[in-house]
């Protein structure tokens, strides 16, 4: 499948054999076309659907901008993967009824297993799951890590026990505490000082009381890809958040001292290095993307689909534009409606004569926040919600 | 990632050895000797054969991508080396600029060998 897609310069796909090329086309400079083969996912994701991802790298799987439709969760083996530190392994968590998760800064301290978890009482949440730097390859400046455009993000229904019932059940938060800690459980190799590389991330102490221990995601056990046995769930929160392979969950008075904590994931201007002073990545913003059409539409009626999302605020609507923003037209939203965490799809029916057509959409929330047409510039190219880069330009025979 | 390593070499590393074939002129010896060491030992900053592999400095770190497959261009490595990627450190506080530019290049063309 070919997926292309306007961007500003020339991406350089990594992958497996014969999968990825690069041509550059025209636009003032470069546009990229992207090609995956089906073959050639690593082992740890090889039961992913294959030919759905662009692969940034072994550890960074972006799902094609195309492979999303309009079910409101997003398949498991179409969920995009990015792993800042190398999955675990079956044999490295063992028996998974067994993990534990140290509980720490509650009057109650203590390990609980996994199995212990499942006796709380459960709930059930949809949320947006989305990488930093979903966007970033929309960017005009250069900035390092993968050059997502739009598939770091999926919509995904999370089962675990709320954080606010394992607190409640170890006694309440000890004292004054400012912050929620989710250490990850990777192993860090000898000869490191392991805050130059664990996943440890601390969010305001308010985000626990929508967060989850989760095991299971849609339905399924969480795949060790995705964090399992259990994941730091946060609703509305960027996907680093949200500490695979939890092993630890702390309250603190302070952030982490972590590097990724400390001058990861901050928000910059470009040419500034990180600093704990600048604004974290911690709640999404309002969003929106179409997913079909890409390219190219027979004349006539088409129905153009897409993906919409209020960040942390229930959305009230999604507009479509198919002359690059002059006019909009207000969008029906399809299927149910998951909740302010989760993405709604939404159609838009237009007769499109024969021509390019310029397609963008434009969010707005409830309480009026909208996507802007252009997003400053970042170092990282965090965030990037703007609908001019994201629009499609749509040819019709 | 399939176990063959000759196979997985795909279209973009073909495209990325071009680009470095007419953009990198020859380092001097003593830029890649300076360059292998510091991949193998590192500084203040952490080795990267810690957690990156690569077979021309004989590094079998498994933390991060393993580079000779990933084949990264050297301005990709360039902005991995002075901003960082994820849970990997910026190394710009360390390293002044032409380092910076020294190691990009001996990993670019190492992966390519």
């Amino acid at each position: 499948m070919l997926d292309e897609l306007k961007v500003k310069r020339r991406h350089f796909l990594v992958g497996a054999a014969g999968a990825a090329g690069a041509a550059a086309l025209g636009d003032a400079g470069v546009r990229a076309a992207r090609a995956q083969e089906a073959s050639g996912l690593p082992d740890y994701v090889s039961w992913k659907e294959p030919g759905a991802f662009i692969q940034h790298s072994p550890q960074t799987l972006e799902t094609m901008r195309g492979e999303i439709g309009l079910s409101p969760l997003t398949p498991n083996d179409l969920v995009f993967v990015r792993n800042n530190l190398p999955s675990l392994t079956e044999e490295q968590v063992g028996d998974p009824e067994a993990w534990e998760v140290n509980v720490e800064g509650v009057a109650q301290p203590r390990p609980i297993t996994l199995a212990e978890l499942r006796t709380l009482g459960p709930e059930t949440v949809a949320c947006v799951l989305q990488c930093s730097g979903n966007g970033r390859g929309f960017f005009e400046h250069e900035t390092s890590g993968s050059q997502w455009l739009t598939g770091a993000a999926a919509n995904v229904s999370w089962t675990g026990v709320p954080v606010r019932t394992v607190v409640e059940a170890m006694g309440g938060v000890d004292g004054d505490k400012s912050f929620m800690t989710g250490t990850g459980g990777e192993p860090i190799p000898e000869g490191l000082d392991p805050l130059t590389v664990i996943v440890e991330r601390s969010v305001p102490l308010e985000a626990q009381e929508v967060a989850l221990l989760a095991w299971e995601m849609n339905g399924e056990p969480i795949p060790l890809a995705h964090g399992g046995p259990v994941r730091l769930v946060l609703p509305g929160y960027y996907g680093v958040n949200n500490v695979k392979h939890l092993k630890r969950l702390s309250f603190d008075e302070t952030q982490s001292q972590a590097d990724i904590q400390r001058s990861g994931y901050r928000v910059r201007p470009v040419g500034e290095s990180g600093a704990p002073d600048q604004p974290s990545m911690y709640q999404m913003n309002v969003k929106s993307w179409v997913t079909h059409p890409l390219r190219e539409a027979g004349t006539g009626r088409t129905q153009i689909w897409g993906v919409a999302l209020g960040g942390t605020e229930d959305l009230d609507r999604v507009e479509v534009s198919t002359d690059g923003g002059e006019t909009w037209e207000e969008a029906r939203f399809v299927g149910p409606d998951l909740g302010r965490f989760a993405w709604r799809p939404f159609v838009l029916a237009a007769d499109l004569a024969p021509g390019t057509h310029r397609i963008a959409s434009r969010a707005t929330t409830a309480s009026g926040a909208a996507q802007p047409r252009d997003f400053e510039p970042n170092h990282r190219g965090y965030g990037h919600n703007g609908w001019d880069a994201h629009a499609v330009d749509v040819t019709v025979q | 990632m399939p176990p063959v390593r000759g196979s997985r070499r795909g279209a973009a590393g073909v495209v990325a050895s071009g680009v470095l074939a007419l953009t990198c002129a020859a380092a001097p010896a003593a830029e890649d000797d300076w360059a292998r060491t510091y991949f193998l030992e590192g500084g203040a900053m952490p080795a990267c054969g810690i957690c990156h592999s690569l077979d021309a400095a004989e590094a079998t770190g498994t933390v991060g991508p393993d580079l000779d497959l990933l084949e990264p261009t050297e301005q990709q490595v360039y902005l991995a080396l002075r901003d960082g990627v994820g849970v990997m450190p910026a190394f710009s506080e360390e390293l002044p600029e032409d380092r910076l530019r020294a190691l990009a290049d001996y990993v670019a063309r190492a992966v390519q060998e």
